[in-house]
C-alpha cells in the first residue's frame, strides 16, 4: 500500500510543478520586456545625457567614469543614452509593422481560406513568390531606392512579415469552413461577414497573438541587420543595429560599445520569446478547438 | 511524374514572380537614374543617362525588356566592375555557396542533435538545459553574436582571424554564426514534433511489437517526425541567405551577400539587380530540391 | 492463462489523479474470449493497456497483479516482463489507419514484429510476412508488402495489425474497440478472422467494446466495467439473458435493437447522468448516483456476491426476477406512444429529390498534365420526403447518404437532377427565396463536440440563427430560454461554454439551435452515433418527443440500424450512390427484398442466420457496369453486368420499391448463410 500511496504522491508533486513553471515563464517574459521597453518608452526623462551631444575631450571612457554609467562612445557620447534612445526606431517600426502585417494577413487570410476559388489562389501564389525572396534581401532591395524613412522601414518589415500570418490565418479558416458549427451557421441563414466575424475571428485570434509574437522577434532582428550594415535610418539618429557596427571597428578600444545595445536586443527578444512560447502554450492547452468535459 | 512536372511548374512561376517583385520594387520607387549619378550630376548628364539606360521607355516595355534580358542572362553592366554585373555576381557564388553550404550542414547537425536531446534526455534536466539553451540560442542576436566571437577569439585569444578568406581558419567563425541561423529553430520544431509524434497510434503499435525503446524512438518516432523540419529546411535556407549578408559583410567574406552590399552603398544599381536575382533563383531551386527530397522521404506527399 | 487480481491503474492529469482501474478481478484461458464492455471513461480501454503494458506516460500500475502463465507481470523487471509481453500478447486498435506508421511499408512494419528467428533472410521475413497476411484473409498479400498505410482501406489495415499481434504467436490477443471505426459489413468480416484464429491457434482473446451486441453475439464470457470497477461478469447467454446489476440491466434497456419489433410503441429506458469524476469516485456503490432504485445502502460499497454458475455482480439490490416488476414500477415513465399516425396524414411530399446527382472533383488536369478524377458520391436518386415521416437513409460508409443531407439542407449544390420543396425547385431560386427555404430544412450535427463555437455561449449559438432573421433581441432570449428547456437543458446551462457540457448536453443543445427557426424538417446527419449507449437514448426519446409535439419530418441519416429501426417509419437503402431499395421499416427489417440489404442486415451482431458479406464497397470513382453490388453479390449474373436494374414495386407486406433483377421472396430470406 506504500507504494501506492508514494507513487501517487509524486505524480501529483510533478504535476503541481509543470503548472507553476509555464506560469513563471510568462511572468519572466513580460518582465525582460518592460525592463527594456519602459526605459525605451521613457528614455526623455530617464537618460542622463542626450544622445547626440558630443564631448571630443571624453571619449570612450570606461564604465562608471565621470558620471557616465556605461561610459562614452568614439565622440563622448554617453552610451547608456544612446541605448536608450537607440531602441526607439525598432520599436516603434516593428510594431507598426507587425500590427499592420496581422491586420492585412488576417483580412486576407480568412477571406482567401473561406472563399477558396480563384482568389485563395492568386493570393497564396503571392505569398508564396514574395517568400521565395529570403526578407533581407527584399528589405535591401527596397530600402536602397526608396531610401530609409520611418515609413518606409515600417512599410518593408510588414512586407515581410504579412506572408506568415496570411498562411496561418488561411490554413485555419480552411479547416473552420469545414468545422461542423460553422456549417450550422451556413444552414441557419447566417451571412458570411457574420459568420467570419463571429466564428473565424474568435478562433484564429490564438494562433494570430502568437504569429505575432514570432514576426516581432524577425522584424527586431531585420530592423537591427538593416542598421548594421548601414541602411538605417539617418546615422545621427541612434539605433541598436547601428550602434553594434560602430562598435565593430572599436572592438579593440571599448567591447562595451557594440556589446551593451545587443544585450539589450537580447533581453528584449528573450522576453518576447519567452511571453511568445507562454501563449502558445497557453492556448494549446485549452484548446483551439478542444474536447473537454 | 506528375508531382514532379506541377513541382517544376511552381519552381518556375516562382522564379518568374521573384524577378518581378524585385524589377518593381527598384522602379516604384523611385528613377534608379537619379541614384546612380549621385547629387550633384548635371541635368543633361541625367538626361544622357536615362536614355542610355532606357528608362524614357514606358514601364510595361522595360519590363519585357528586363524579363527577356534576365532569361538570356544580359544583365546590363556592373558600374564599379565594368563587365557584365551576372558574370560578376557568379565569380562570387562560390564563395557564397561554401559558406552557407558549411553553415547549413553545421545548424542541421547540432540543431537535431540538440532537438533529440531536448525531447529525449533521460532525465529531467537534461531534457530542461538543451530546451533552455534552444530558448535562448533563439534570442541572441547574431550581429552580437558575431561581435563577440570576433571579440573572443580574435582579439582576445588571438586563435582565428577577424575576417579575409584564404584559410580554414577564415571559415570558422563566419560559419559557426550562419549557423546560428538555423540551428535553434531546427532544433526547436524538431523536438516539438518528436513531442507530439510520441502520441501517436502508431507509436504504440510500435511499442505492443516488442521493440526496445530505442528503436521505437529512432525508427517509429524521430524518423516521422524529420518531415515537418524537412518542411521547413526552405525557410532555414531563406534564414542562412539573409544571414549571409551580414555575416560576410562582418568577416569581409568575399561572397555575393557582401558584394550586394556594397553595390547598393555604391549605388552600383545593376549589380544589386543581378545578384538579388540570382539569389532568388537560387532559393528557388533549393526549394524545389527540399521538395522533391520531401516526396522520397513521405509516402503520402507525393500523392498530393 | 490470464489472470489479473485486484489491479488498480492510476493517470494523472490536470485535473488530478484519475482511478482509471480500480481493483479490478478476470481470468481468460487459451481458446477463450473475454468481452469487456461500458460506455467510455469506465476505464476498460486503461485495463487492456495496463495488462498489454500499453499505458500512457502519465499512467501506471499502482497495485495489483497480473499472472501471464504463471508469471506476474507487474513484479517482474521492466525488460524481462517487456519481453514476456511481446512474445505472449498481440495487441490491435481502434483506427487501423493511425495505428499503422505512415511512412513505412506494410511488408517491413510485419517484419519488425517477426521473431528475430524467421528475420534471418530477407526472403524468409517475406515469406513470413505473406503468409501472416493470407492468414488474416488479406487478398492478393505478395502485393501488399509494398503498400502504404494511406493506400489501405479501414478494414485491411485492421487485417494487417492482426497479422502484425500474430508475427510471435502469441497466446492472447487484446482487441481494444478493433471494429468501431468500421462499417458493420466490414466488422462481421473482422470479427469472422479473429474467430477464426481463436479456433486455429487456440488464441485467447480480450475483446474491449461498447457494443453490447456484438459481445453477445462473439464473446464466451462478459465483463461489464463502470467507473473503474466491474459491477458484473459471468457467461455471456447469461448476463445478457438475466443482467443482476443494475448497470448492466440499464445499459440492455437503453441500446435500440434491429431484432426486437417493438418499433414505434416503446420509449427507450435511457439512464440519466454521466459516470463520475475518477479522480473523485462518490463513495459505497459508484452507479447509486445514477440508479433510479438507489437506497441508503448504495452508500456503502456493495459486496460482490458469485452464484453457482459463476455468474458474479456488485449490487444491493440486483435486478433478476425483479425484472418484471421493475418494468411495472417504471411504467408512468413511459409515455405512451401514439404510434405511427393513420396513413392518410401522409402522402404529401414535403420534399423531393429528382435524379439528383453530386459530383466531386479529386483531381483537374493541370497544363494537361494527369487525368481529371471525379467521384460520384450521389449518381440519380429520387426520394420524397413525407410530411410527419420518419425516413431513415441507411448504407456503408462512403454509400453518398451524408451527401443526401447535406444536399437536402443546402450546404451542396446538386451537380444534375432536381430538389424541389413544396413543389417548387430549391437550387434556381434566387438569394431571398434560398433563405426562405434554407430555414424550413435544418440539420443536427454528427460530433457534438464540433458542432459547437468553442468561443461561444451556448446561448449565442442557440441565438445566432434568430438575430440574423430579424428577431429582436428581448424576444430572441426568451425564445431561447423555452427552446432550451423545450430540448429538457436545465436553467443555467446555456450560460456556460460549449467546454463546460457533456456529450449529451451539447447535443441537446444543437438540436435546439436546428429547432431555432422553426423548421419543417429535421435532417439528423449520424446525430447519435458519436455518444454513449446511455446518452444516445436519451436524445433518441426527446427526438421522438419533438417530433410528436411539434409535427416535425425526419430524416434520418445513420449506419446504426438498431436506431433506425427505433425512430423511423420508411427506410431507403444506398449503395453506392444509389437507393437500392425503400420501404417501411418492418418490412425492410423482416423481409428485405435486395440482396444487400439483406447482407446488411445480416451482418449486424445478434442475428440467428450470422452471414457475412464479402469485399468491400467499390470506388466511387469508377462504379461497376450495370448493378453496382453485383461485384459482392451471390445472386450475380450477366444480365446484372449488363443492364442496369430499374426501382420497381414490392408486392404486400407494405410495399415498398427495390431496384434489383432477381429480388428476393419472401421466404428465401437471406441469400448468403
Amino acid at each position: 500500500m506504500s507504494t501506492l500511496f508514494n507513487k501517487t504522491f509524486a505524480l501529483r508533486r510533478r504535476q503541481k510543478r509543470n503548472r507553476y513553471r509555464s506560469g513563471v515563464q510568462g511572468i519572466v517574459g513580460l518582465a525582460l520586456m518592460g525592463m527594456v521597453i519602459i526605459p525605451v518608452i521613457f528614455a526623455p526623462l530617464i537618460a542622463p545625457y542626450s544622445p547626440t551631444a558630443l564631448n571630443l575631450s571624453n571619449v570612450l571612457a570606461g564604465p562608471m567614469t565621470g558620471g557616465h554609467i556605461l561610459g562614452t562612445d568614439q565622440l563622448g557620447r554617453d552610451l547608456l543614452s544612446r541605448v536608450l534612445y537607440g531602441g526607439r526606431v525598432p520599436l516603434i517600426v516593428v510594431t507598426a509593422a507587425v500590427l499592420l502585417a496581422s491586420i492585412v494577413g488576417v483580412v486576407l487570410g480568412m477571406t482567401a481560406g473561406y472563399l477558396g476559388g480563384w482568389i485563395d489562389q492568386a493570393v497564396s501564389r503571392f505569398a508564396d513568390i514574395q517568400l521565395s525572396i529570403p526578407s533581407l534581401l527584399l528589405a535591401l532591395v527596397m530600402l536602397a531606392f526608396a531610401g530609409s524613412s520611418l515609413t518606409t522601414l515600417i512599410l518593408v518589415i510588414a512586407l515581410g512579415s504579412w506572408p506568415a500570418q496570411f498562411r496561418i490565418v488561411r490554413a485555419q479558416s480552411i479547416s473552420l469552413r469545414k468545422m461542423p458549427f460553422v456549417e450550422a451557421a451556413v444552414v441557419g441563414c447566417v451571412p458570411a461577414h457574420a459568420i467570419l466575424r463571429r466564428h473565424f475571428l474568435p478562433n484564429v485570434m490564438p494562433m494570430v497573438v502568437v504569429t505575432a509574437t514570432l514576426s516581432l522577434s524577425a522584424g527586431l532582428l531585420i530592423v537591427a541587420s538593416l542598421g548594421f550594415l548601414g541602411l538605417g535610418i539617418r546615422p545621427d539618429t541612434p539605433d541598436w543595429g547601428a550602434m553594434i557596427a560602430i562598435g565593430q571597428t572599436q572592438l579593440g578600444r571599448s567591447w562595451l560599445l557594440a556589446v551593451a545595445p545587443g544585450v539589450a536586443l537580447l533581453l528584449l527578444l528573450l522576453g518576447v520569446q519567452l511571453v511568445g512560447d507562454w501563449l502558445a502554450d497557453r492556448f494549446s492547452v485549452q484548446g483551439l478547438l478542444a474536447r473537454g468535459g | 511524374m506528375r508531382f514532379f512536372v506541377l513541382r517544376l511548374f511552381t519552381a518556375m512561376l516562382a522564379v518568374w514572380g521573384a524577378l518581378t517583385i524585385v524589377f518593381f520594387a527598384l522602379n516604384m520607387t523611385g528613377s534608379p537614374v537619379a541614384l546612380l549619378v549621385g547629387d550633384n550630376a548635371t541635368a543633361e548628364e541625367i538626361a544622357r543617362l536615362t536614355t542610355e539606360f532606357g528608362y524614357d521607355r514606358p514601364l510595361v516595355v522595360r519590363y519585357v525588356i528586363f524579363l527577356r534580358d534576365a532569361l538570356t542572362g544580359q544583365f546590363p553592366e556592373s558600374l564599379q566592375y565594368h563587365s557584365n554585373s551576372l558574370d560578376v555576381v557568379l565569380e562570387r557564388i562560390p564563395a557564397t555557396l561554401l559558406l552557407s553550404g558549411l553553415g547549413l550542414l553545421l545548424g542541421v547537425t547540432v540543431g537535431l542533435g540538440v532537438g533529440y536531446l531536448a525531447a529525449n534526455g533521460r532525465w529531467a534536466w537534461s531534457r530542461r538545459v538543451p530546451l533552455a539553451i534552444i530558448v535562448c540560442a533563439e534570442a541572441v542576436p547574431p550581429i552580437l553574436l558575431g561581435v563577440v566571437l570576433v571579440l573572443i577569439f580574435s582579439l582576445k585569444l588571438g586563435w582565428l582571424p577577424t575576417g579575409g578568406s584564404g584559410s580554414w581558419k577564415n571559415l570558422i567563425l563566419p560559419v559557426t554564426l550562419l549557423s546560428v541561423y538555423a540551428a535553434p529553430s531546427i532544433a526547436r520544431v524538431f523536438r516539438a514534433s518528436i513531442v507530439s509524434n510520441a502520441h501517436a497510434d502508431h507509436v504504440r503499435t510500435a511499442e505492443a511489437k516488442g521493440l526496445s525503446r530505442r528503436m521505437v524512438r529512432l525508427r517509429h518516432i524521430a524518423a516521422n517526425a524529420l518531415i515537418p523540419v524537412i518542411n521547413l529546411i526552405g525557410v532555414h535556407v531563406g534564414a542562412i541567405l539573409s544571414g549571409a549578408v551580414v555575416t560576410e559583410s562582418l568577416f569581409s567574406w568575399p561572397g555575393v551577400g557582401r558584394l550586394s552590399v556594397d553595390a547598393l552603398l555604391n549605388r552600383d544599381y545593376p549589380l544589386v539587380l543581378a545578384s538579388v536575382c540570382v539569389v532568388a533563383v537560387g532559393f528557388v531551386i533549393v526549394n524545389l530540391f527540399v521538395d522533391i527530397f520531401i516526396a522520397v522521404l513521405d509516402p503520402r506527399a507525393r500523392e498530393r | 492463462m490470464l489472470n489479473v487480481d485486484k489491479l488498480s491503474t492510476d493517470i494523472v492529469t490536470a485535473a488530478g489523479v484519475v482511478h482509471a482501474v480500480d481493483r479490478v478481478s478476470l481470468s481468460l484461458e487459451r481458446g477463450e474470449m473475454l468481452g469487456l464492455v461500458g460506455e467510455s471513461g469506465c476505464g476498460k480501454t486503461m485495463l487492456a493497456m495496463s495488462i498489454a503494458g500499453l499505458l500512457p506516460a502519465s499512467g501506471s500500475v499502482v497495485s495489483g497483479s497480473i499472472v501471464l502463465n504463471d508469471r506476474d507481470l507487474t513484479r517482474l523487471p521492466y525488460d524481462e516482463a517487456k519481453r514476456l509481453r511481446a512474445q505472449n500478447i498481440g495487441v490491435i486498435f481502434q483506427n487501423p489507419t493511425s495505428a499503422l506508421n505512415p511512412r513505412m511499408s506494410v511488408g517491413s512494419q510485419i517484419v519488425e514484429a517477426l521473431n528475430p528467428e524467421d528475420r534471418t533472410s530477407a526472403a524468409g521475413a517475406d515469406r513470413k510476412c505473406v503468409e501472416l497476411l493470407g492468414m488474416v484473409g488479406v487478398p492478393r498479400p505478395w502485393d501488399r508488402l509494398s503498400d502504404y498505410p494511406h493506400e489501405l482501406s479501414g478494414g485491411l489495415a485492421q487485417r494487417v495489425l492482426i497479422a502484425i499481434a500474430l508475427a510471435r504467436n502469441p497466446e492472447l490477443l487484446i482487441a481494444d474497440e478493433p471494429t468501431t471505426a468500421l462499417d458493420v459489413t466490414i466488422q462481421a468480416q473482422i470479427l469472422d478472422v479473429i474467430d477464426r484464429l481463436r479456433s486455429e491457434l487456440g488464441l485467447g482473446v480480450l475483446l474491449v467494446s461498447h457494443d453490447m451486441a456484438l459481445v453477445a453475439e462473439r464473446a464466451d464470457r462478459v465483463a461489464v466495467m463502470y467507473a473503474g470497477r466491474v459491477a458484473e461478469t459471468g457467461e455471456v447467454g447469461e448476463v445478457f439473458r438475466n443482467p443482476l446489476h443494475r448497470y448492466t440491466a440499464g445499459l440492455l434497456d437503453a441500446a435500440p435493437s434491429v431484432w426486437s419489433t417493438g418499433h414505434g410503441r416503446t420509449r427507450l429506458l435511457a439512464i440519466d447522468g454521466t459516470p463520475p469524476d475518477l479522480s473523485a469516485p462518490p463513495p459505497g456503490c459508484r452507479f447509486a448516483p445514477r440508479c433510479k432504485f438507489s437506497e441508503s445502502r448504495c452508500s456503502t460499497e456493495p459486496e460482490v456476491v458469485r452464484l453457482d454458475n459463476g455468474h458474479t455482480y456488485a449490487c444491493w439490490k440486483p435486478a433478476g426476477e425483479l425484472l418484471e416488476a421493475t418494468s411495472a414500477e417504471m411504467a408512468p415513465d413511459v409515455a405512451p406512444d401514439h404510434g405511427a399516425p393513420p396513413d392518410g396524414d401522409r402522402g404529401q411530399p414535403l420534399m423531393s429529390l429528382s435524379e439528383v446527382r453530386k459530383e466531386f472533383v479529386i483531381s483537374r488536369r493541370v497544363l494537361g498534365i494527369g487525368t481529371e478524377r471525379r467521384r460520384q458520391a450521389v449518381a440519380g436518386v429520387s426520394l420524397d420526403i413525407l410530411e410527419g415521416e420518419s425516413l431513415g437513409i441507411v448504407g456503408e460508409s462512403g454509400c453518398g447518404k451524408s451527401t443526401i443531407a447535406r444536399l437536402l439542407v443546402g450546404l451542396e449544390r446538386p451537380t444534375g437532377g432536381t430538389v424541389t420543396l413544396h413543389g417548387r425547385k430549391t437550387a434556381a431560386d434566387g438569394r431571398g427565396e434560398q433563405t426562405a427555404w434554407r430555414r424550413t430544412v435544418q440539420l443536427v450535427f454528427q460530433d457534438p463536440y464540433l458542432s459547437l463555437d468553442p468561443t461561444m455561449r451556448v446561448r449565442d449559438s442557440i441565438a445566432e440563427p434568430l438575430l440574423y432573421k430579424g428577431g429582436r433581441k428581448r424576444a430572441v432570449r426568451d425564445l431561447v430560454e423555452r427552446l432550451a428547456a423545450e430540448v429538457g437543458l436545465a436553467e443555467g446551462v446555456t450560460r456556460r461554454r460549449p467546454n463546460e457540457l457533456s456529450g449529451g448536453q451539447r447535443q441537446r443543445v444543437g438540436i435546439a439551435r436546428a429547432l431555432a427557426l422553426d423548421p419543417q424538417i429535421l435532417v439528423a446527419d449520424e446525430a447519435v452515433s458519436a455518444l454513449d449507449v446511455s446518452v444516445q437514448a436519451v436524445i433518441l426519446n426527446l427526438l421522438k418527443d419533438l417530433q410528436r409535439n411539434r409535427g416535425l419530418t425526419y430524416v434520418f441519416i445513420s449506419h446504426d440500424l438498431g436506431v433506425v429501426r427505433y425512430v423511423c417509419d420508411r427506410v431507403a437503402v444506398m449503395y453506392l450512390g444509389k437507393i437500392v431499395e425503400t420501404g417501411p421499416t418492418e418490412r425492410i427489417f423482416s423481409a428485405p427484398a435486395h440482396p444487400y440489404t439483406a447482407a446488411l442486415l445480416a451482418a449486424v451482431p445478434g442475428n440467428a442466420k450470422r452471414a457475412t458479406l464479402e469485399g468491400e464497397i467499390p470506388s466511387a470513382e469508377n462504379p461497376p457496369s450495370g448493378c453496382r453490388f453485383r461485384t459482392r453479390c451471390r445472386l450475380a449474373t450477366e444480365k446484372c453486368a449488363l443492364e442496369e436494374p430499374v426501382m420497381q414495386n414490392v408486392e404486400g407486406d407494405g410495399g415498398g420499391a427495390v431496384a434489383c433483377h432477381f429480388p428476393l421472396a419472401r421466404t428465401e430470406g437471406i441469400p448468403l448463410g
